[in-house]
């Protein structure tokens, strides 16, 4: 049977300051493309069109543009959410579909999005439970300072302080900053239980070692003393960390490397196989490789490109991923996934702590768990009457 | 008073949707369940839709009214002047006249959703309906409180004057700090404080007993 061929279009940072994750991402796409195309039974070929914004964002939308003006309709792609809230409006507007596979903050649902990456219900609570339970309930949180930084550190407040905890400082800085002296000081100043860290890319990396330096030389143990906590922290940047500072870090997430099953092992082999010089694998290649295999699956369901016909075999569809089974909720068009939280090793892998026992729903709303009004200022105001 | 706290999650509300155009149902329906509300839909037909004989309360309600109905719904409004809907109100704006955007306005509307309906604006407008309706809320019960202590002025006077009268005070300063310092220890605005001196005075010179029963003013 001769295969129906389908161009799509990859739209990841391979370079600039997010560009490890972004690599790894292209290359999980990339991979499932593979797969898809060895399987003769499939009955289906993915062409796919790479484009590398190189971490900048104006370069998204024009990429988006060509794209659809040579005829795809699906694009697999974006790691940040400036990026992704950039392109949607062109997404909506020429009606083609955006296949997201990255972590994000929630309070989203756009009709022409597949978000195979985490709800901050997955990411956020998890973790929240497990640092209140072990290191106490006084944060301080820095983070790169755009919407994902906000709203997680927003989320993560209002969860904290309904337990009785409280954020002791938020900062924020731009994209790329490298220079974390003034902010480390104000934490050893702040003394909190730990620090929750939403940078992404190179400041995450940089503060990652200027922290534990700074630790060093005051003779603190950083790990034990002021673990920091992340939502975006995957293997292949443990080692841009560097072996220095590279080991005992939390970081929430639905997949790691070292999740010992059969298709996870599979996936990791053939992974390493495809791409002997790296980046390892991450979580976000696991989604963007989650993301090809769904799109794979309701093109061939769909008998064709069209957005409305692949939306429809798309809801409720499941597989079962390198992290576990992974389904579409119909709703929000989100996925059921396995929440789970690591701790990260001196081999650039993550010890797995705890584990969900069974997929969790998508919650990008968080409807499900939060509280009706957001969270009281910490301070009661008063006044004479 | 309770510092303002804004509302962000609307998932235990119940939405009535009055509206005669299909295309807002199929899109505003499934958003609402997106966002954790219930919803009805209610058809206008030669009656306009009465909703004012539904018990429907502020933190568990919200309605959206098209301001393309042939006849406009009657709502519940709270009574007195300056009266508000006694429930949130998003206005769908489809025809974009000044008597169609007057008549969502005076049907109570905090916030505007443009018709078709866009998923991505639901909830910006739910965000804004609620809040705003809750602030206008909480200045108007704000307004009648200080309303009131407005007319309890006389009776500041007239307890300041007793009391210099009463223990022989050089002047006012000291009998306003004396009522102020007494007032906050009952709990009570000075202004109701007063009122509670002065008309405690009248009923002991009338019956030599105290029988007024100090009453907290509801803030």
């Amino acid at each position: 049977m001769a295969s129906v061929r389908y161009p799509i279009g990859i739209l990841f940072s391979a370079t600039g300051s997010y560009g490890t994750v972004g690599r790894t991402m292209l290359n999980g796409a990339l991979m499932a493309c593979d797969a898809v195309n060895a399987d003769g039974s499939a009955g289906i070929e993915l062409v796919p069109t790479v484009v590398d914004p190189a971490s900048d964002l104006s370069a998204y939308a024009p990429a988006v543009e060509a794209m659809l003006d040579a005829g795809i309709r699906h694009v697999v792609g974006c790691y940040t959410s400036s990026s992704r809230k950039d392109v949607i409006p062109i997404f909506e507007k020429r009606d083609a579909l955006l296949w997201y596979p990255a972590h994000y903050e929630g309070f989203e649902s756009s009709a022409n999005v597949v978000y195979t990456g985490t709800a901050p219900n997955h990411h956020m609570s998890p973790l929240v439970d497990y640092l209140v339970q072990r290191f106490g309930k006084k944060a301080f949180c820095v983070g790169s300072n755009y919407i994902w930084g906000w709203e997680s550190n927003r989320v993560l407040r209002e969860d904290i302080t309904q337990r009785g905890g409280k954020v002791l400082a938020e900062r924020y800085f731009a994209v790329g900053e490298t220079d974390f002296s003034a902010i480390i000081a104000a934490i050893f100043e702040a003394e909190p239980d730990f620090v929750f860290n939403a940078l992404i890319g190179q400041s995450a990396y940089a503060f990652f070692q200027q922290f534990r330096r700074a630790c060093e030389a005051r003779g603190i143990d950083q790990k034990a003393r002021f673990p920091i906590a992340s939502c975006n922290l995957s293997e292949p940047e443990l080692a841009e960390i560097g072996p220095e500072a590279i080991d005992g870090h939390l970081s929430s997430s639905v997949y790691f490397a070292s999740i010992d099953t059969p298709v996870n092992r599979a996936f990791v082999a053939g992974y390493q196989a495809m791409f002997p010089d790296g980046p390892v694998v991450s979580a976000e290649a696991e989604a963007a490789y989650v993301a090809v295999r769904f799109l794979a699956k309701a093109l061939r369901d769909a008998g064709g490109g069209d957005i409305a016909p692949v939306k429809a075999a798309l809801a409720g569809q499941s597989l079962d991923a390198p992290q576990g089974r992974v389904t579409i909720d119909p709703d929000t068009m989100h996925c059921y996934l396995t929440p789970r939280i690591g701790r990260s090793k001196a081999d650039g892998q993550f010890d797995i702590l705890v584990e969900a026992e069974r997929p969790v729903r998508p919650d990008p709303y968080l409807v499900r768990a939060a509280a009706p009004l957001e969270a009281v200022a910490q301070r009661p105001k008063l006044r004479v009457v | 008073m309770a510092p303002s706290r804004f509302v962000q999650n609307f998932s235990r509300r119940h939405a009535i949707l009055v509206s005669n155009d299909e295309r807002v149902s199929t899109t505003l329906l499934p958003t609402l369940a997106r966002l954790g509300l219930s919803a009805e839909h209610r058809l206008t037909g030669e009656e306009a839709v009465d909703l004012s004989q539904l018990s429907l309360q502020a933190e568990d309600h919200v309605v959206f009214v098209d301001g393309d109905l042939p006849r406009a719904p009657i709502l519940p409004f709270s009574g007195g002047p300056g009266s508000l809907p006694l429930v949130p109100v998003v206005g769908l704006v489809g025809v974009e006249a000044p008597s169609r955007l007057r008549s969502l306005m005076q049907a109570g509307a905090t916030a505007f959703l443009a018709k078709p309906v866009y998923g991505g604006s639901v909830f910006s407008a739910l965000y804004l309906a609620v809040n705003e309706f809750n602030q206008k809320a909480e200045m108007a019960g704000d307004l009648a409180t200080h309303e009131t202590r407005r007319r309890q002025r006389r009776f500041v006077i007239k307890a300041v004057l007793q009391l210099m009268r009463e223990r022989g005070l050089e002047d006012d300063d000291q009998a306003f700090a004396i009522l102020r310092r007494e007032s906050m220890q009952a709990r009570l605005s000075i202004e109701a404080y007063c009122q509670y001196v002065v008309q405690r005075s009248a009923a002991q010179s009338e019956s030599g007993a105290d029988t007024l029963v100090m009453t907290r003013s509801a803030e």
